[in-house]
């Protein structure tokens, strides 16, 4: 049992392994990994991102949604459709599919959010659901833009330049140019999804963030507080959507291609599992989260296979995903993160810094009235 | 004294971590009224939910010789126990007759129709309102139907949580003057949580003082209207 | 007389913002739009356009009741009910091809296998949770869909299946009014579906069953309190919601064909329609069904007909469903006949 206080120099060294334990692999799996796998953990730190908007929603404003993976189809389109029809950079794609998630979530979450719990589970699933249709409609030449059933590929592909080339594959010889390409892509969805955390986490911290923490633990305190209600919840609804939104967009860039199928209320289901696996209303679960969401997809059907005495068909998969979502109801309500955190505790014990009372009056001194 | 119609004895209950009883022990003779007074949080509601196994209880509590502990709620209510809790427990949605129906729910014989008559007779304007929403009633109607919805039952056992809460004084006198009437006539055993000690103790016969999940004080309703703590805590005195 | 005038107008606006006031705006509304079009085809295909809405019609209805008990009981949506209904669609067909058991009887075990279901599910999976704590519900819920989904898949495969006809079902089984179709297929769904609600509304009303399950709705603890047992109150409840929803699919089966997400693909439907009509509102949810179907089958029917909108496809109907779903809970969250309870569940 190890026992560090909050704010002495050993404490601080502990957080410090604690991280470089958590960076170290992510910096080094990419140059170790065959480039089909780099490009997976790509797509991992994409769908992070998703979820983290998800659990905006869902973690910490107790907003069931079930619909923003319609959302992150809406960042992904908007990346393409501006990629391919208007020519612009995949950066400068990012602000905008910010901005149109943002309203598109404002957009849904005015009328959405005058109910609660399920029924807004419900509303919000049937937005998942109606998504992929959205995209076949063929006037307005919203199919044609789309790709309709058949989606569509990026046009312009995103490369490494000239001095990203120096910097990141030194030894770069060997390794070909798709492995240099996943490499990168990573590389940049990893930073990306950093500095959406980043702001996720300084939200949580601020003003706006404990009111909408506050909503969801009760909202007619919150109101009565202070937090207007409405307000509040519609913001919360939109930030999360646009942070799911930028998700769709860096998944679009990774897998340069965008379908309906990506985005319909089968990985609605899919990344709420992932969500709820890695820990709802943890910030960093969401990483986590990311990697659910991937590999499960990878390995159920092949789960599917080791079944002893019968040689199952792989239809059988989707059984095992319907499994794992009963389990973790019943087994892991708080996800991995709050799984591994207790038996952290068990070895690992933080004291906190008690808060500085020094400018308040001592509890014996009288106040002397007049 | 007559015999025993409800018993309680070394009663504790908890939600979840806090346990609100401690070692209760309390008694109730068929026929009638016992009073439990005690200030907020004292574990008054408690104790009527222990009664019912609404809550997690260990100890004994005995109805009429029959140990109820770890019964389920159903079984104790067709011991003909009614409980009317706290906020009047009415169904909002069903219509007056409906709520007056599902009061006699537990009850198999033929007499319900007759019972509805007469509990309408006792209260009329339940009457008036029979097929309006029970959630349309005010304040003091509710508590009528939720009195009546537990005659329903036929009780012998009749659990009162805090009737008076949110009502006018006159209507309040109205209703425990009712109280008296009804354990009169129907020779009803009542157990009743009061904050309103003064009415409380005019219709018991006995009564029971908590504090902080313990019984701190018992006697009958002249020795607690007499004593000099009861007098300054409950009475106003 | 000014005063009556100002009175009247007042009591028109409010009776505007009722649910009444809105079915019929929007009923209005629906009819204007639709008039350039019947001009163009014809009353005779106007007609033959509601016909076609409500065979669609009765089968929502019977699936967003099977949603609405569940709601109004326990106040959770079972996102498993469509599938649950896929899979005693699955017995009854299974049942009927491979036993030849009659189609009825066939229709009625499944219901049975299916209620059975229900109960099971009801005591395993749901009662283990507060019902105030949603997430669990909807991974249950959604769990099940999947492994049920994958079950039928791995029994009966993936492949379409017919599925036989409860009703005459030859195309020469119609009558004709005013020159247009009315299949004895619809007639048959119909007259099952009214005599649905008819039963459900009886035993709600009338029985003692009923009496025990509108009190654990609308009070769970007083329920407990006047000695129903609220466990198995609900426990019927799923029982009969799952029935229900296999009747749903028994008669939707044969124009659908049976495929392991046929009833996935139609719930969305039937969850706009309990959206539409109030979730905890019986007489509501089938409303909001035939106005969905309504919908659907004139958006399919006349997309030709209007020009510049030849892209009108029968899946946009969903698109259009969700738009409504978005647009009535922006006026009146609870739908048009809920109780405002729903708000502060």
């Amino acid at each position: 049992m190890f026992v560090f206080h909050e704010g002495t120099s050993q404490h601080r060294m502990y957080q410090a392994f604690g991280w470089l334990l958590l960076a170290i692999p992510m910096i080094i799996a990419p140059y170790m990994l065959p480039s089909f796998r780099v490009a997976q953990l790509a797509q991992c730190a994409g769908w992070a991102v998703a979820i983290l908007g998800m659990n905006i929603a869902i973690g910490w404003s107790g907003l069931l949604s079930l619909g923003h993976i319609a959302f992150c189809g809406v960042g992904a389109y908007t990346t393409t459709i501006l990629i391919n029809e208007s020519g612009w950079e995949f950066w400068m794609t990012l602000p905008l599919a910010f901005i149109v998630c943002f309203i598109a979530g404002g957009l849904v979450g005015l009328p959405a959010l005058k109910i609660k719990g399920l029924y807004l589970a419900l509303v919000t699933f049937s937005l998942a659901y109606t998504f992929p249709i959205l995209l076949k409609i063929e006037g307005g030449g919203v199919a044609r833009r789309t790709g309709g059933d058949n989606g569509r590929n990026l046009d312009e592909k995103l490369v490494p330049t000239e001095w990203i080339r120096k910097l990141f594959f030194v030894n770069g010889e060997g390794t070909d140019e798709s492995t240099r390409i996943a490499v990168y892509k990573y590389f940049v969805t990893v930073a990306i999804g950093l500095v959406c955390f980043l702001i996720v986490r300084n939200i949580l911290k601020s003003r706006g963030g404990r009111a909408m923490i506050a909503l969801r633990d009760n909202h007619i305190g919150a109101a009565v507080s202070g937090v207007p209600l409405n307000k509040t919840k519609v913001l919360t609804f939109a930030l999360s959507a646009a942070i799911a939104g930028i998700g769709g967009s860096l998944i679009a860039m990774v897998l340069d291609s965008v379908g309906p199928t990506m985005f319909d209320a089968n990985y609605a289901i899919i990344t709420l599992m992932g969500l709820v696996l890695a820990g709802v209303g943890t910030l960093h679960g969401c990483w986590l989260g990311g990697l659910f969401v991937v590999f499960l997809q990878d390995l159920a059907p092949r789960a599917v296979g080791l079944v002893p005495f019968y040689e199952l068909d792989v239809v059988y998969a989707r059984a095992i995903y319907g499994v794992m979502l009963v389990l973790v109801a019943f087994f892991m309500p708080g996800g991995v993160v709050s799984f591994s955190k207790k038996w952290r505790a068990r070895l690992i014990q933080v004291v906190p810094k008690l808060p500085d009372t020094s400018h308040l009056p001592k509890p014996g001194a009288a106040v002397t009235l007049g | 004294m007559s015999d025993l119609m409800l018993s309680l004895v070394g009663v504790n209950a908890r939600y979840g971590a806090v346990q609100v009883l401690r070692n209760v022990n309390l008694e109730v003779s068929r026929g009638e009224v016992v009073v439990v007074l005690g200030a907020n949080g004292a574990g008054k509601t408690t104790t009527l939910r222990a009664i019912c196994s609404m809550v997690q209880t260990t100890g004994s509590i005995e109805i009429q010789g029959t140990q109820v502990v770890g019964k389920d709620t159903a079984e104790i209510v067709r011991m003909r126990v009614a409980h009317v809790p706290q906020g009047r427990g009415t169904f909002p949605e069903l219509s007056v007759l409906d709520n007056l129906m599902v009061g006699a729910y537990a009850r198999k014989d033929k007499g319900i129709q007759e019972d509805v008559d007469r509990w309408m007779d006792a209260f009329p304007r339940l009457r008036e309102r029979r097929s309006q929403a029970a959630g349309s009633l005010s304040g003091g109607e509710q508590q009528m139907l939720a009195v009546a919805r537990a005659m329903m039952c036929k009780p012998e056992l009749l659990l009162l949580d805090e009737p008076s809460l949110g009502l006018a004084p006159i209507i309040i006198e109205d209703l425990f003057r009712r109280f008296g009437d009804i354990n009169r006539e129907t020779g009803t055993t009542m157990l009743v949580v009061e904050q309103n000690a003064n009415l409380a103790l005019e219709i018991a016969s006995r009564g029971y003082v908590l504090e902080a999940g313990q019984v701190v004080l018992q006697g009958t309703a002249e020795d607690l209207r007499s004593n000099e703590a009861v007098r300054e805590a409950y009475l106003g005195a | 007389m000014t005063a009556v005038t100002t009175e009247s107008r007042g009591s028109f606006l409010t009776w505007l913002k009722t649910g009444s006031g809105i079915l019929t705006t929007m009923m209005v509304v629906i009819t204007i739009a639709l008039i350039p079009a019947i001009i163009q085809g014809g009353l005779k295909l106007f007609l033959q356009r509601i016909f076609d809405s409500l065979n669609n019609g009765a089968v929502y209805a019977v699936t967003a009741i099977a949603l609405v008990i569940i709601f109004k009981a326990t106040t959770l949506i079972n996102f498993a009910g469509a599938n649950i209904a896929m899979f005693g669609a699955y017995i009854c067909w299974w049942l009927n091809t491979s036993y030849g058991v009659p189609i009825w009887f066939a229709v009625f075990a499944a219901m049975g296998a299916m209620a059975v279901m229900g109960a099971v599910i009801e005591r395993s999976l749901i009662r283990p949770f507060d019902v105030s704590d949603h997430l669990p519900v909807v991974l249950i819920t959604f769990g099940l869909a999947a492994i049920l989904e994958a079950f039928a898949g791995g029994f009966w495969g993936l492949e379409f299946h017919k599925f036989p006809s409860p009703f005459p079902s030859d195309p020469k089984d119609r009558f004709t009014i005013a020159g247009a179709f009315l299949r004895h297929e619809t007639i048959g769904t119909l007259i099952v579906m009214g005599m649905m609600i008819v039963g459900v509304y009886l035993l709600l009303k009338k029985t003692k069953v009923g009496l025990a399950f509108r009190a654990v709705s609308s009070n769970p603890e007083s329920a407990r309190l006047v000695g129903v047992r609220t466990g198995r109150t609900l426990q019927a409840g799923w029982a009969l919601a799952s029935a229900l929803g296999v009747l749903g699919a028994c008669l939707v089966a044969k124009q659908t064909n049976l495929e392991p997400a046929f009833m996935a693909k139609l719930v969305i439907f039937a969850f706009a329609a309990a959206t539409l009509g109030g979730l905890d509102s019986i007489g509501g949810s089938v409303i909001g069904a035939f106005i969905v179907a309504l919908v659907q089958s004139m958006l399919t029917g006349y997309g030709q007909e209007i020009p510049g909108f030849s892209w009108l496809k029968s899946n946009f109907a969903l698109v259009l469903a969700f738009v409504l779903i978005l647009v009535v809970l922006l006026f009146k969250p609870a739908g048009l006949y809920g109780t405002r309870r729903i708000e502060r569940v």
